[in-house]
């Protein structure tokens, strides 16, 4: 099983390298597979909104670098971890703009889902979605915007399981670790 | 004079809803005595002189308007940006309003309120700017900005739009308080249930003809395993 953790700290960040840490040996330790990519350090172009990995090149971006292969490898694993500070409770820019390429995931289109309209698939499977945000200090506001952001991402990306979870910067590793055994267990990523 | 800056905070620059949305309702401002200004953000993340002249022109207004479409649930990358660099670089802003106005190509404006608002909220509280309301619109799409229209040229379809921005003008101009409002640009005989199915099925065939046209394949899997 292949997971694949995007690192969305700006440069100079280091608050999160203790989670992302812990995640991996934890990760690690039940039998995954696990890929780390820390993009401030990756060279990615940001989306330009043309569309033309819908209607020309369908599915690959045609912008022609790192980004296409980070989102192949995303396609093809079981489990996709963000990691990002929260900011203003979202996504930091780094984080943002791999998501933002993903876009060629999807098909163009619609389809009705509820009383929404959201795009349709364009894989049978999708990976299951673990979001880890980091908070400087303790906001609920920030948490509940964070865990509505990851649902709705979850609606339009399909991952079979989905969970958001925030942690807070200078969090004590044990409990750390703690958590992300729990979590692994409750999304039964350890099976 | 009141000073108010535009920022375009679309991904395709001035070909976009956002310019087209954005600069209708400068020119109420302009034309009702406001000193107006407009920045693209994609232009000014270039390098790091034009950030700084970005924020320089952000701490000179009084009236922030950010136009944007939604990108995933959320704000486009070039936008969290502008937003990060706003919240490191400047301080003391209490004295401004901040107003996004927001568009998606889904026709339902939920998409844009279920949580970008706010993230937006949350901006503005962080870094100290006054929410002077904000404008939700779905089906953006439909208002033909990506072909380079202006809502004047786009008849009927602008109608309640650019109601909606008048009455912006008449709170930013009066510094009174804006709702946060939703609307949908698509005519509402589109959204009935039946309806919704036709339009989405014709859609998606003008999504396959486009592919088709260009030797694509629209349901095409390149990374499938």
């Amino acid at each position: 099983m292949d997971a694949i953790i995007l690192n969305g700290s700006l440069k100079h960040q280091h608050h999160l390298t203790p989670i992302q840490k812990i995640l991996f040996e934890e990760l690690g330790s039940v039998g995954w597979s696990v890929e780390l990519i820390l993009l401030n350090e990756v060279e990615i172009r940001s989306c330009i909104g043309c569309f033309k990995c819908w209607d020309t090149t369908p599915g690959i971006c045609i912008q022609k670098d790192e980004a296409r292969n980070i989102v192949q490898k995303i396609i093809q694993s079981d489990l996709v971890i963000f990691l990002t500070p929260l900011t203003f409770g979202g996504y930091s820019s780094e984080l943002k703009k791999i998501i933002e390429r993903m876009l060629g995931l999807l098909q163009p289109g619609m389809t009705i889902i509820g009383s929404e309209t959201h795009h349709l698939k364009r894989y049978e499977h999708y990976p299951s979605l673990l979001a880890f945000g980091v908070i400087e200090t303790q906001d609920d506001d920030e948490k509940k915007i964070f865990d509505t952001l990851i649902k709705r991402h979850s609606l339009n990306f399909y991952p079979p399981k989905h969970r958001a979870e925030v942690f807070l910067a200078g969090e004590d590793k044990g409990r750390i670790r703690e958590r992300a055994k729990k979590i692994i267990i409750e999304m039964e990523l350890d099976k | 004079m009141t000073r108010a800056l535009l920022l375009v905070g679309s991904p395709r620059g001035k070909k976009s809803t956002s310019t087209s949305v954005g600069s209708y309702l400068l020119n109420i401002l302009d034309e009702r005595g406001l000193e107006t200004d407009v920045l693209w953000i994609k232009r000014q993340l270039a390098d790091d002189d034009k950030i700084f002249q970005m924020l320089d022109a952000v701490d000179r207004a009084d009236i922030i308007i950010l136009t944007a479409p939604l990108y995933d649930d959320c704000q486009p990358y070039i936008v969290t940006r502008t937003m990060e660099a706003i919240a490191a670089h400047l301080k003391n802003l209490g004295n401004k309003r901040f107003i996004p106005i927001i568009n998606c190509g889904f026709p339902e404006p939920e998409h844009i309120t279920a949580v970008a608002i706010a993230i937006y909220q949350k901006f503005a509280s962080t870094v100290g700017f006054k929410w002077a309301g904000s404008l939700a619109i779905g089906g953006g799409e439909m208002l033909q900005g990506a072909r380079g229209k202006k809502l004047d040229e786009i008849g009927k379809m602008a109608g309640k739009v650019k109601k909606a921005l008048e009455r912006i003008s008449d709170s930013l101009v009066a510094d009174s308080s804006f709702p946060d409002e939703s609307i949908r640009a698509v005519p509402d005989f589109f959204y009935k249930p039946f309806m919704k199915r036709i339009i989405t099925w014709m859609n998606n065939n003008a999504w396959r003809s486009r592919a088709k046209k260009n030797d694509g394949i629209v349901d095409a899997r390149p990374y499938s395993q």
